[in-house]
């Protein structure tokens, strides 16, 4: 069974937002379930710093063994941080999906709610565990 | 069903099918290659490996195509692509398990003692730069510990494409011919074909015939054959300028 940490939220297409210690920057990965389902990571394609996005544009792609996957940003944001240790270690994603293996920093444009997004309760429902 | 086509537009149409598919819709291609071509996986490392000129002189073309996983030679093989919506859960594994489903059924049709593998297995003497059938995932349709039936994903905007080949003869060896670092490439274990199984090579229209019935049986629904709509032949001719290009070709 997968984990779904509290205090998280999430997307309907796998990725979680995870609060840091500045207020508006969360950290942006893909959830337990996920990398799971993909198996193991080989290569993660991620944005530059300063990159910005809207809710739900594509950020980057995940390639697994056998599938490429698009990446989703939750909402719309900047990119202030970047995994660098990704690019050599692409596992990572695996093995501490919700820890080392984030993927960005995203500072969130004024306006966005994250409480519109599923909390660990909802996700676990929409997955069906 | 398509006549053989080059590489470009095999994967242009496929990546067209993807973005253009319609609701409730599904589909299936089945297809060959108009001229003997290796295609990479979307972020395998390559350039510089291949022997560019050695391929042109033999009329062997290049292409990357957008799903994962490594190198193939194509030649002799049915290709298939299959384009579905994808599931709230994903579904990347239950996809696979689905098609290579169909798969089983299709070959022992034919007298294929064909199993799926439980287990991933990689030779220990391939490096992670090796070729697609020198190992196997879990899932995969493999004969004596072979695979039989290589295929890779894509996920994009609530659609998945799954794309493989099943191999009719035993080629996969050429790849090492138009590689530079021949010493460091190892060729063991590089997969198995209908000949190498079955000891003949079926017809195409028997072949072809095996695999719809073992789609149909699996996936059930109501199934017809059309050609490319408008939106379709718009979207590939939008892709056919990627794959055409050598910027994506050898982009890594």
């Amino acid at each position: 069974m997968s984990e779904y940490p509290e205090g998280l939220r999430y997307t309907e297409e796998h990725e979680y937002l995870q609060p840091t210690e500045e207020d508006g920057v969360y950290r942006v990965g893909i959830t337990d379930y996920a990398q799971a389902e993909l198996g193991d990571v080989v290569y993660v394609e991620l944005p530059e710093k300063g990159s910005h996005f809207d809710g739900m544009g594509v950020f980057g792609t995940i390639e697994a063994v056998k599938a490429v996957s698009d990446l989703y940003c939750p909402l719309s944001g900047k990119v202030v941080e970047v995994n660098d240790k990704l690019d050599q270690e692409p596992a990572l994603i695996n093995t501490d999906p919700y820890g080392d293996g984030w993927m960005v920093c995203l500072r969130l444009d004024e306006g966005e709610v994250v409480d519109s997004m599923m909390d660990a309760t909802a996700y676990q429902v929409f997955i069906g565990d | 069903m398509d006549e053989p086509l080059s590489g470009q537009v095999n994967m242009a149409r496929d990546h067209a099918l993807l973005s253009a598919l319609g609701k409730n819709e599904a589909s299936l291609r089945i297809y060959g290659w108009k001229n003997p071509t290796i295609s990479f996986g979307r972020n395998e490392r390559v350039r510089g490996h291949y022997d560019k000129k050695l391929a042109s002189d033999e009329g062997v073309e290049f292409v990357r195509r957008p799903t994962g996983g490594k190198a193939v030679y194509h030649d002799r093989e049915l290709t298939y692509s299959v384009v579905l919506p994808s599931a709230r859960r994903w579904g990347i594994r239950s996809i696979y398990r689905e098609i290579n489903c169909a798969f089983l059924e299709s070959l022992v049709s034919l007298g294929v003692p064909a199993s799926v593998a439980h287990h991933s297995h990689r030779s220990p003497h391939v490096s992670n730069s090796g070729f697609c059938f020198q190992g196997y995932a879990a899932g995969e349709v493999i004969v004596d510990g072979k695979k039989l039936v290589g295929s890779a994903q894509v996920r994009e905007k609530g659609s998945i494409l799954q794309h493989g080949s099943l191999l009719i003869a035993q080629e996969q060896n050429s790849l090492e011919r138009f590689c530079f670092e021949r010493e460091n490439t190892q060729c063991e274990g590089n997969g198995t074909s209908l000949i190498e199984v079955i000891g003949r090579e079926p017809t195409w229209g028997t072949l072809v015939a095996a695999v719809l019935e073992g789609f149909k049986s699996v996936f059930g629904g109501e199934w017809c054959e059309v050609g490319l709509r408008e939106t379709e032949q718009e979207a590939e001719a939008h892709f056919l300028e990627r794959y055409s290009s050598v910027s994506w070709t050898w982009r890594k």
